[in-house]
This record gives C-alpha cells, sequence and structure tokens, in this order.
C-alpha cells in the first residue's frame, strides 16, 4: 500500500520532469540543426572561394559573411519560427560575432534589394540549406 | 504557396525574384511571384505568393522590384504583394 501511495505521489513531479527534458531535448535538438547548417554553409564559401564561381563584387562576402552563410544562417532562424531572440544563438553557432553579423545582414539585404540576382541566390541557398 | 490575407497582418518589403502566368481569370492573370521577403533586424526568407493582378500591372511588374507586402504573423510563408496600393511601389 505504502508503494503504491508512493508511486502516486511522485507521479505529477515525473511527468513535470518528462515535459521538461523534452523541452529541452527539442531546443539542443534544433540548436544542432542551426550548427550543421552553418557548418554546411562554411564548407560549402570555402569550396566556393577556391573555384571559379564569382559573379562580380555584389556576391562578394560582407564582413566575412559570404551568401551561403547568410542563408544558412536565415534558414537556421527560421527553424525558431523567425523568433528574434533567437538570432544571437543561431549566428554564435555558426561563429558570427555579432558585430560582424549586424553589418553583414545590413549589407545583403541591400544587396538583394538592389540586384535580383543576388535574392535570386539567395533563395536558392536557404531553399538547399533547408533540403 | 497561394497566399491568404487574414487580420492581423504585418508589412514587410518584398523582392519580386522571378514570376511567371499561372492562368486568366476573367480579364485578370493570375502570377505566381517567387519572392524574398525583407524583415527589419531579421534576416530575408523566400517565399511564392499567387494572386490576380490586371494585364496592365502585370507588364509593369518583374524581377527586381520591391514591393510593399503584407505577411500573416502565424505564417510567415502566407505572403500577399499589395498591389493595390500605388504608394508601396
Amino acid at each position: 500500500m505504502g508503494r503504491f501511495r508512493h508511486r502516486r505521489e511522485a507521479s505529477p513531479r515525473a511527468a513535470r520532469q518528462a515535459r521538461e527534458m523534452s523541452g529541452q531535448a527539442e531546443q539542443v535538438a534544433l540548436a544542432q540543426r542551426a550548427a550543421a547548417l552553418a557548418r554546411v554553409a562554411r564548407a560549402w564559401e570555402a569550396a566556393l572561394a577556391g573555384g571559379s564561381a564569382q559573379d562580380g563584387p555584389d556576391f562578394e562576402p560582407i564582413a566575412g559573411v559570404g551568401l551561403a552563410q547568410f542563408a544558412a544562417v536565415s534558414r537556421g532562424i527560421a527553424a525558431f519560427g523567425h523568433d528574434q531572440s533567437k538570432l544571437g544563438h543561431v549566428t554564435a553557432s555558426a561563429g558570427i560575432p555579432a558585430q560582424r553579423w549586424e553589418i553583414a545582414a545590413r549589407g545583403w539585404q541591400d544587396r538583394i534589394q538592389g540586384n535580383h540576382a543576388v535574392a535570386r541566390r539567395f533563395n536558392q541557398f536557404y531553399r538547399e540549406a533547408w533540403a | 504557396m497561394s497566399a491568404v490575407r487574414s487580420a492581423p497582418e504585418v508589412r514587410r518589403r518584398a523582392t519580386i525574384v522571378g514570376m511567371r502566368q499561372i492562368a486568366m481569370v476573367n480579364f485578370d492573370v493570375l502570377m505566381e511571384f517567387e519572392l524574398t521577403v525583407l524583415q527589419d533586424g531579421m534576416p530575408p526568407y523566400p517565399a511564392i505568393s499567387q494572386q490576380l493582378v490586371g494585364p496592365r500591372q502585370a507588364r509593369q511588374l518583374g524581377p527586381g522590384h520591391t514591393l510593399d507586402a503584407s505577411v500573416d504573423p502565424s505564417n510567415p510563408a502566407a505572403v500577399w504583394l499589395r498591389l493595390e496600393d500605388p504608394a508601396a511601389q
């Protein structure tokens, strides 16, 4: 009897712990996915830098952030439901300091508005980061 | 994805990356727009919008144009170009 009563008392606490662990696991999984996307983008950028895939000055990296990496980080934010509070976490996971990210984000947005070829390439990189 | 307007909506800017004619509906054209949606303080994202436009307006629009757009905050993929607002263009 005593054992059963103990089990009943422990049950709500166990359920709460299970919910907390599930939430934490989800956060960790999302963070790992964002970091993986950033790693893929960095590898891709390195490959492009060594090749001949240059399309003019509008495709040059801004503050060390290339278009593929910008798209991958943008996709990483979308994985968090475009939650602005997660921006710092995702950029840090991609190894981009906040100050550099601000410069890069502003610059890439300007180029996207000014050159639709940049916008098209951004969309391609973004969708490939999702695949 | 077809965008459906619902309140409340948030205003964004969207750059047309590509567009194609899907169908004619009476004298209007059902167009599909490939967009890059720009958000203040947040990174952009791609979206597709299908909407009816007048034939004259369809000729005036093209890749590279950046217009005002409405976005459903609960579904950022639901984007609607505000073609009816001349000041938006």
